[in-house]
């Protein structure tokens, strides 16, 4: 091995090098045969799964236009609906279905008076490929798109952008979908945006409440951001307050997982607690969550961080 | 999958656990969870053994998706997940400088998990950064940072312990 691309010295090589005649205890619980049996299951389940879908397809493009009570799918949310006062979507719920497509699924969803942010990551874990839908309400895109037309994107008007697509969702309002890290790829992209589909969602339920007096003055609630769940698991959801819906003056605070590196530096309010220059993370003792505070200043961040109560009853502690 | 190829899967898992526990047991906490990480991922190479048979390097192939397994494993159900703490201190190795390796593995499984996966597929496994790189499915240089900030972190650790480097150099260099 070239010595240079080690990063590491002789010392840390040795010292990890104890562990390389270390042995499992013999035996252990490995069962080959289990494995096995598993693996058959698991493949016959594939094999059904597989003929089951076949068969539900095939007798759906058969019968299903035929069958009397055969009713469309529940049409999108009309624009008039999802925007109050004609301009401004609800701050606290989304306004959108975002389905998984092109390679990419949701991640996460910031509602937003002005403008919804939907950010994807790949489907493939082992890719870093992410993708940002951002909507905006009618008249609240920051300019017009002027590239080439594009396909249409659910019957509506369309145009390229660098590294994505625009289109206008509803008469004055458009879209966008701009793929990070990725070289220009318009299918992927006009795929993505076809999976948006106007349609009003419950306001985000919020498992903690924050002391008023901490907000600040002047701020107020500008929007919700929430992971979408990873295996029936929501690892993140936090409230966003600002002065102005689209300045850049907001602060955040929210739930979230914690990350086993993170170790505490400092100890707030008796809480344990991992401050850095841009984020004060309490790390209560016991409890599977951390609470976080990001954006305005230090000490903005810190009462903010310790005037949240997370309802117990809402989290599956 | 047709007897043969059963076949071929039983002699290839049989002659490649000893090296799958080890790659496990170095990723893992303990021995319990390390035989639950070689079981999953035996139990996907059987699914998937036809592909598996036709990869240019099988070893290699396998242990990818030992790896993946794990970081997957490490990703899910962080609500949900029940931790047993102050539980009996397991030692696996016996002979040698048993203390010291215990204490070694000790701090290696507190790296975080990504961290502790390049440290040992490089230090321990030998792998050049760039097939690490290949196998996690992330550049070199992302390689290289995970490798530098899983050292600090190990050092820190065994400093905690009031362990110094230099002894374990005295006691254990092989």
């Amino acid at each position: 091995m070239d010595r240079g691309e080690w990063h590491g010295s002789t010392r840390d090589h040795a010292v990890l090098g104890l562990l390389r005649d270390v042995e499992p205890s013999a035996g252990g619980s490995v069962d080959i045969g289990r494995a096995m049996r598993a693996g058959r299951r698991r493949v016959r389940r594939r094999r059904v799964a597989v003929a089951v879908a076949a068969a539900a397809a095939t007798a759906l493009a058969v019968f299903l236009p035929s069958l009397p009570w055969t009713r469309p799918a529940p049409p999108a949310t009309p624009a008039s609906q999802l925007v109050q006062d004609g301009q401004a979507f609800d701050a606290a719920a989304p306004a959108f279905l975002v389905g998984s497509a092109g390679g990419f699924t949701p991640d996460s969803y910031e509602t937003g008076r002005y403008r919804q942010v939907i950010r994807l990551r790949s489907t493939d874990p082992a890719s870093r490929a992410t993708a940002v839908i951002t909507m905006y309400a009618p008249g609240r895109q920051p300019s017009l798109p002027d590239g080439e037309p594009a396909p249409p994107v659910n019957d509506r008007p369309a145009r390229w952008i660098p590294r994505g697509l625009a289109w206008e969702w509803a008469p004055g309002a458009w879209g966008t979908v701009a793929l990070e890290d990725q070289t220009e790829d318009r299918d992927r992209a006009h795929r993505v945006a076809q999976s948006v589909l106007p349609r009003r969602g419950a306001p985000v339920s919020i498992p903690f409440t924050v002391d008023p007096a901490a907000i600040g003055a002047g701020r107020r609630l500008i929007g919700v951001v929430t992971s979408y769940p990873n295996d029936q698991v929501t690892t993140r959801v936090s409230v966003k307050y600002g002065t102005h819906d689209l300045a850049g003056d907001w602060i955040e605070v929210g739930v979230r997982q914690p990350r086993p590196s993170t170790a505490p530096n400092a100890d707030l309010s008796s809480t344990p607690a991992a401050i850095s220059a841009s984020e004060v993370l309490l790390l209560p003792a016991g409890k599977p969550y951390a609470i976080f505070a990001r954006g305005g200043d230090g000490p903005a961040r810190r009462t903010l961080a310790t005037a949240v109560t997370v309802n117990a009853g809402s989290l599956n502690t | 999958m047709r007897p043969d190829e059963e076949q071929d899967y039983v002699a290839y898992v049989t002659a490649r656990l000893p090296a799958l526990r080890r790659l496990s047991y170095y990723l893992c906490k303990d021995e319990h969870r390390a035989d639950d990480l070689v079981q999953s991922t035996i139990t996907r190479l059987y699914v998937h053994w036809r592909r598996a048979r036709e990869a240019r390097d099988l070893h290699r192939y396998v242990d990818k998706m030992l790896v993946r397994t794990f970081l997957n494993d490490q990703r899910l159900g962080w609500w949900t997940r029940v931790w047993l703490t102050d539980r009996p201190r397991e030692l696996p190795c016996p002979g040698g400088d048993m203390e010291t390796k215990v204490v070694v593995h000790d701090a290696l499984a507190q790296v975080p998990p990504r961290q502790r996966v390049v440290l040992v597929l490089r230090f321990l496994c030998d792998l050049p950064v760039t097939e690490v790189a290949e196998l996690l499915g992330c550049s070199a240089g992302n390689v290289k940072s995970q490798t530098a900030r899983g050292l600090a972190r190990l050092r820190e650790l065994l400093d905690l312990r009031e362990f110094t480097v230099e002894e374990v150099g005295e006691h254990g260099s092989r």
